[in-house]
């Protein structure tokens, strides 16, 4: 194996934990939330770094193979976040300092015990 | 092998470093901003930035004439679906009341809603 292409297979390598690392980063926002919304949009990025993360792969072997898988991703990926923010955000508030909690007589949970 | 494949063959890997860095990077942003409508600023630089830059770099890495289209076709339609989920989002957000309106500098939805009433 020549020089440059070991060069190019460290730096892509270094690609590919690059994207893992954002991916791991990624699933702590959606672990902490706080909203639904949040969520949403860390699903969009999930979806685009899934593909970046094929993309490396694909230009380190050199091979089309997962192409369509991509292509599919980037068509659909963002069904997900469409419907969490059409119709579960709508139910899903947090109660947050811009946000107050409402009080509990107007028909939530506390409220109707 | 010509010397041109071989830069094209590195530009391509350090295109897709850049790419991988710059997703990296939003996610960052979407770990420390903090408000629904700052984190989906955050959030569109892997989806379009780092995005582009890596499927640039791919496809300099594989240079066939039918991968580029498949290449074309991802970023078309990976730049049609984002600004869709990110309108709803945003508009969601508004909605449900999760903006801190004080913070906002123009605020010309709430006009238009104040308006119609």
């Amino acid at each position: 194996m020549s020089a440059p292409e070991t060069f190019d297979r460290i730096v892509l390598t270094a690609a590919v934990v690059m994207i893992v690392v954002a991916g791991a980063l990624l699933l702590i926002r959606i672990r902490r939330g706080p909203s639904m919304l949040d969520r949403a949009i860390a699903l969009d990025v999930c979806a685009a770094l899934i593909i970046a993360g094929l993309g490396a792969k694909s230009a380190f072997s050199r091979d089309p193979y997962y192409f369509p898988i991509m292509m599919v991703l980037a068509f659909l990926g963002f069904t997900g976040s469409v419907g969490i923010a059409r119709f579960i955000a709508v139910r899903d508030r947090p109660q947050s300092r811009a946000n107050p909690p409402p009080p509990a007589a107007t028909g939530t949970k506390e409220g109707a015990e | 092998m010509s010397p041109w494949y071989q830069i094209a063959d590195t530009a391509g890997a350090l295109l897709v470093l850049i790419g991988a860095a710059t997703s990296l990077l939003g996610v960052i942003g979407m770990l420390r901003l903090r408000d629904v409508l700052s984190r989906s600023h955050a959030a569109t630089k892997p989806q379009t930035l780092g995005l582009l830059l890596v499927l640039i770099g791919v496809g300099l890495r594989l240079g066939v004439g039918m991968d580029l289209a498949t290449l074309g076709l991802v970023v078309f339609f990976q730049m049609m679906t984002g600004p869709v989920a990110a309108h709803l989002v945003a508009r969601s957000a508004y909605r449900t009341g999760q903006i801190d309106h004080e913070r906002l500098l123009f605020d010309e939805l709430d006009e238009q809603l104040t308006e119609e009433r």
